[in-house]
């Protein structure tokens, strides 16, 4: 009982790191991404992205995730939108050189789950430390996990193709979707290297957009089996927000017209939020779009977790003759993880109708 | 009366309340006894349910806390430490499994045991109970990263601070002190205590979740095989005995409720017995009867509301300056720490003044039956009164009959707890009611023995007192029998707890090794040790009990034939010869708890399933077994292993006049956690203080009630002290002076008391039997023996005696200095 208690002033004391570096946000970036990235690998132009090395960790740079993001439509009709992220933070330069294969690592693993329906929105959380083996990734086969939670390559049944499976459970809900890639590998910004701010802040940033989905969901116990489309996210860095950056909001969109959008745009603490998007044509082919191209204005706010949200966008990009009214399929998709957020499937309409997923931080 | 009605008006509400309430105002001592004695009951009230409610909420806190000890977890099955890959393993096999490492060394002679934990994967449920809230941020990084941060006991962190500016050791981690842990620990990450321990890369077990069941399957090969579910060293399980303690202090406060009610109902009938012509008064003045009793509620509800806010603070009062005791036995209980902070919430105090309220009312029935029959030409005084005397002493004498046979019924045919209570509530109100007609009786037999006019007048003026008196008498003999009765219970208690931890804990060590493998080897070399004198192996195992209802679970424990056993332990029955029989082997030891569920006694036999099939044994003994929900069956080591080769052979009892010395040694040799060795003196001593403490509550609720039944003598001696006069007037006039007057009247009162602590002696130990033999065995089917005490009697007696002495002190004084003028102002009034 005594560890017991020594325990529970422990994890306190995580859950208050945590909870105090996520309601600085705001003033110090989301999750001190902005902060000094000394000792730590730098994101350069012209790094050639390389597969699969590159699906794998790079212990030199000091974060990166493993994104999916999923679109579903159960038997019975209904639509949900599933998330799986695992992140890895080293909180010291000296992780640069390997990842420990000892409990002393300095790396940290979390991970974070959601299932979202029009009336539910379910999230969850892991954090493990790396070098025992409780959290990870590898290339190839491509494998990342937390505890039973992983996004794992599996053989496709048409030989070329990529597929891989996505499974995690949390309170309320599990799922356990299978994923075929149905076109390539894209990369954003100038051939993978996406710049973040005016001052040079980048990421190493790859996604697949093109991911068929075949599953099933299970929701308050009840199992549906579910099909979809997914979108596959790749990033690392070590330091990709300006310091005076305090959020993002990020979209990504798949249209019925076989293209795809990918769009952010970066909060600054003054002037207008630094953007960025990629249009991906149904063949996978990018162009990158700037900052001065991109229309993004915030039409509705929903009060969520006692903050002020913006679940209804207008997305205007012209020189694509893009006009979209974007908006939640549930205000309350709110991560009640210990960095909150929001992230949760949306629905274009518009010039070009589809669905996606909209992320949302630093409020 | 301030009341000036004139032929035309009949007198307003305000008016008549003014009549009533000045009643109190010519009688202030009146009617601060009143609410004085209503405050008083309603804080004993309140202080029981605070305290109660308090210490259950505490529990429940604590015990979810204690769970946690007690916690499951998986262990190598061989006894080994666990490959630390068998954490990620698990994990990912989706069992939400949490990493302990455990290591021990001595510095300055003093064993310091490491505990490594991962505080990504305990649990954040936890937090709940902690109640911390200033804990730095970065903390934890400090606490995971290189060197590391232990946190120890205040004593434990100077012997660790020493330890690592002294010796060389490959890390030096930081130290924090945390007042919460036991001293003699510490508490670090994983990396830290494995490195410190030589622990790299293994684990000494997994914690599994509490509350879902386990499912062994679940495990992936090929760790299936290499773990088992640890095995928990036997504890004596106070949680049993602190749910019986509750279980009596709820007891306690129905006593506490009783004897206030009487208090209450002394007081205000006597009131309403000196008000009477007031109350004519108002009546021929034109207020309708309704009217009158309307407001005569009216006004206990506001006296009720005085006193029951009163009430409530006192018995916030009392409760918090109880609670330290409680919460330092929750504290040596369970180690958690509890609130020491009673709050005081709405409810405390609606409940309380609602209490008050209804217990006024109550009270005060009977006088409001007396005013609305009130004929407006009835005669005032005493003469009405003592000739209504040996009426109500009848009426009384049969409710006490009608209680009585009730409580009987309860007993006879009444099942559970309620049953059992209602027992104790039967017994309580029918001796109440039964004590004006056993001290009539006294006094009669007084009178007869007597020969002077004066001693003859003495018992006879008793008499006619005793009408007045007797709730107040009631009262007395309520608190007096419950303090025998709550004291007996908690020495009986008490020597019964002492007593069974001698008998259970009878060798100086026990010890559970980690394998069978393990123990064998300990025993090896302990034959080795000039120190240790005995060792004695503890088997055990479970089987089916075939009985009434079915076949049943019980346990099997193993004894090896020793002294220590024949001396110490002690039966609720048993056969002649009782050791001889059972050490063949060819007969069997059960607890109490299967005695009572399964009706087997001395003589009966039980049979078990053993593995070669159903055996029966004759029971040549039963005992008592506290605090065990479990049914058990004793029997020699060999006989458990002839019928059960499985059985576990893992605990041991040493007997060592060396029991510390012997403790490290096995730590030093054996590398078993410290937890799996007990060290007798130190639990006994540890198990004693908490009840210490326990006690000490009862105690002081005890002497509470007690001097509430004193103020309960001090009203209805200072509401007689008017009628006495007429009494002792013609007396006085005869040449009896005022100082012998007033030293007849103490002697009356005294005698009164001590009559009524001698009757309360049979009550206390009918009390004391329906805690122990009664509630005790409906609430958890074991009975704790009743012990009787006769030097408690005494001291409670006295206790008595000088609260009625305090009480009579003051009426009698006024009695003293009554003017002659006012006496003869009695042969006046006569005519």
């Amino acid at each position: 009982m005594t560890i017991k208690l020594t325990l529970s002033a422990l994890l306190f004391n995580l859950v208050l790191t945590i909870a105090v570096s996520g309601q600085e946000s705001a003033s110090r970036g989301f999750a001190g991404l902005g902060s000094n990235a000394d000792g730590f690998k730098s994101v350069v132009p012209g790094r050639e992205i390389q597969f699969p090395g590159d699906f794998g960790p790079h212990p030199g740079f000091r974060i990166e995730w493993w994104y999916v993001t999923a679109n579903l439509t159960a038997e019975d009709g209904q639509t949900f939108g599933a998330q799986w992220t695992l992140f890895r933070q080293a909180s010291k330069p000296k992780a640069a050189t390997s990842v420990s294969p000892t409990w002393s690592s300095t790396g940290f693993w979390m991970g974070h789950a959601a299932l979202t329906s029009v009336a539910h929105h379910y999230s969850a959380e892991k954090i493990a430390r790396g070098g025992i083996g409780q959290a990870g990734a590898k290339p190839a086969p491509f494998e990342a996990w937390i505890d039973d939670w992983s996004f794992t390559e599996i053989q496709a049944d048409s030989g070329e193709q990529s597929a891989f499976k996505i499974k995690a459970r949390g309170e309320n809900f599990s799922y356990g979707l299978d994923m075929i890639a149905t076109g390539p590998m894209v990369l954003h910004g100038d051939a993978g290297y996406s710049v973040k701010s005016d001052q040079g802040q980048a990421s190493y940033y790859f996604s697949n957009p093109f991911l068929e989905v075949q599953g099933s969901v299970t929701i308050d116990g009840r199992e549906l089996k579910v099909t979809g489309d997914a979108w596959l996210d790749r990033e690392w860095s070590s330091q990709p927000l300006a310091s005076d950056q305090k959020g993002w909001d990020w979209f990504s969109l798949r249209f019925d017209s076989g293209e795809k959008l990918m769009l952010f745009g970066l909060r600054g603490t003054t002037g207008e939020p630094f953007k960025s998007a990629t249009w991906i044509t149904p063949d996978g082919q990018t162009k990158k779009l700037g900052g001065s191209s991109l229309q993004m204005q915030p039409l509705r706010f929903a009060r969520v977790a006692g903050k002020e949200i913006p679940v209804e966008w207008s997305i205007k990009i012209p020189s694509k003759n893009v006009s979209l009214v974007v908006k939640a399929l549930n205000d309350d998709s709110w991560m009640t993880t210990s960095i909150s957020y929001w992230e949760g499937p949306v629905l274009a309409t518009g010039s070009h109708p589809g669905r996606g997923y909209l992320e949302m931080t630093g409020y | 009366m301030t009341a000036k009605p004139t032929t035309n008006s009949k007198p307003n509400f305000w008016v008549i309340t003014g009549a009533l309430f000045s009643h109190w105002r010519r009688h202030k001592i009146q009617a601060i006894t009143l609410v004085v004695g209503l405050a008083a009951a309603t804080g004993l009230w309140t202080a029981v349910q605070a305290l109660n409610s308090h210490a259950r909420t505490s529990y429940a806190a604590a015990a979810s806390a204690v769970a946690d000890a007690n916690r499951p977890a998986l262990v190598s099955a061989h006894g080994e430490p666990l490959d630390q890959r068998v954490f990620a393993a698990l994990r990912r096999a989706g069992l939400d499994v949490t990493p302990v490492v455990e290591g021990r060394f001595l510095h300055q002679n003093t064993l310091i045991e490491l505990t490594g934990i991962d505080p990504f994967t305990a649990r954040r449920a936890d937090l709940s109970i902690t109640g911390q809230s200033s804990q730095n941020g970065s903390a934890m990084l400090r606490f995971i990263q290189p060197p590391g941060l232990l946190f120890a006991a205040p004593e434990t962190a100077v012997l660790l601070t020493d330890f690592f500016t002294t010796q060389p050791t490959e890390s030096k981690p930081k130290i924090e002190v945390n007042a919460r842990l036991r001293e003699g620990t510490a508490i670090g990450d994983i990396a830290t205590v494995q490195q410190l321990t030589k622990m790299e890369g293994r684990l000494t077990k997994l914690l599994l979740p509490t509350g879902a069941s386990f499912d062994p399957s679940a495990i992936p090969e090929p760790w299936n095989v290499a773990l088992k579910l640890e095995e928990k060293p036997q504890q004596v399980d106070l949680k049993g005995l602190t749910d019986s303690f509750h279980l009596n202090l709820t007891a306690f406060g129905l006593l506490c409720f009783l004897v206030g009610l009487f208090i209450v109902y002394s007081a205000i009938g006597l009131a309403i017995e000196d008000r009477l012509s007031s109350i004519r008064t108002l009546r021929i003045c034109g207020v309708s009867r309704r009217r009158l009793l309307g407001l005569m509620v009216f006004e206990m509800v506001c006296l009720a509301v005085v006193a029951g806010t009163l009430g409530v603070m006192l018995g916030y009062f009392t409760a918090s300056l109880l609670l330290p005791d409680i919460a330092a036995s929750l504290r040596g209980l369970y180690g958690a720490r509890i609130s020491g902070a009673l709050s005081l919430d709405a409810s405390w105090w609606i409940g309380g003044i609602a209490i008050s309220i209804l217990g006024v009312l109550a009270a005060a029935l009977g006088g409001f039956f007396r005013v609305s029959k009130m004929s407006l030409l009835e005669a005032k005084g005493a003469d009405a009164w003592r000739a209504k005397q040996d009426k109500i002493i009848t009426i009384k004498a049969s409710l006490a009959l009608i209680f009585l046979s009730l409580a009987l019924i309860f007993y006879g045919f009444g099942e559970g707890l309620i049953a059992a209570f209602g027992v104790m509530a039967g017994v309580l109100l029918a001796a109440a009611f039964l004590l004006p007609l056993v001290l009539k009786a006294l006094l009669t037999i007084g009178a007869r023995a007597s020969t002077t006019p004066l001693s003859r007048w003495f018992w006879a003026d008793a008499r006619q007192q005793l009408s007045g008196l007797s709730l107040a008498l009631m009262a007395l003999m309520l608190a007096l029998g419950t303090n025998i009765g709550v004291s007996g219970m908690v020495s009986g208690f008490r020597g019964t707890f002492d007593a069974f931890l001698d008998e259970r804990l009878s060798a100086d060590l026990y010890l559970l090794a980690s394998s069978r493998e393990q123990g064998r080897a300990i025993m090896e070399w302990a034959k080795n040790q000039s120190n240790i004198e005995a060792v004695l192996p503890i088997t055990s195992a479970t089987s089916q009990l075939d009985g009434q209802s079915g076949s049943q679970a019980v346990n099997i424990v193993g004894f090896e034939d020793h002294p220590i056993y024949r001396d110490t332990w002690q039966f609720i029955e048993a056969a002649p010869n009782v050791w001889d029989g059972a050490a063949s082997g060819d007969a069997v030891l059960i607890n109490e708890q299967l005695a009572r569920r399964q009706n087997k006694w001395v003589g009966d036999q039980i049979t078990l399933t053993t593995d070669d099939g159903p055996r029966t044994f004759p029971v040549v003994g039963v005992y008592s077994d506290y605090g065990n929900p479990r049914i058990e069956v004793r029997m020699p080591n060999h006989a458990v292993l002839s019928g059960w080769p499985d059985a576990r052979q893992q605990r041991f009892a040493f007997v060592t006049p060396a029991g510390a010395q012997v403790r490290s040694d096995i730590v030093r040799q054996f590398d078993l956690p410290g937890n799996q060795i007990i060290d007798q003196a130190a639990l006994k001593g540890f198990s004693r203080g908490i009840f210490e403490k326990t006690f000490t509550i009862s105690d002081a609720l005890s002497t509470l009630t007690l001097g509430v039944a004193a103020i309960a003598m001090f009203t209805s001696l200072l509401a007689l002290s008017g009628a006495r006069i007429s009494g002792v007037a013609p007396l006085w006039a005869m040449g009896v002076p005022r100082k012998t007057l007033a030293l007849y009247e103490l002697m009356k009162i005294l005698m009164l008391s001590f009559l009524t602590a001698v009757a309360a002696i049979p009550l206390g130990i009918a009390i004391t039997w329906c805690l122990v033999a009664v509630v005790n065995v409906e609430a958890f089917g074991w009975r704790l023996p009743l012990h009787l005490f006769p030097g408690q009697w005494a001291v409670v007696g006295m206790l008595g005696l000088l609260s009625a002495l305090v009480a009579a002190i003051y009426p009698t004084i006024k009695l003293q200095r009554t003017p002659p003028a006012l006496l003869s102002k009695v042969f006046a009034n006569d005519h």
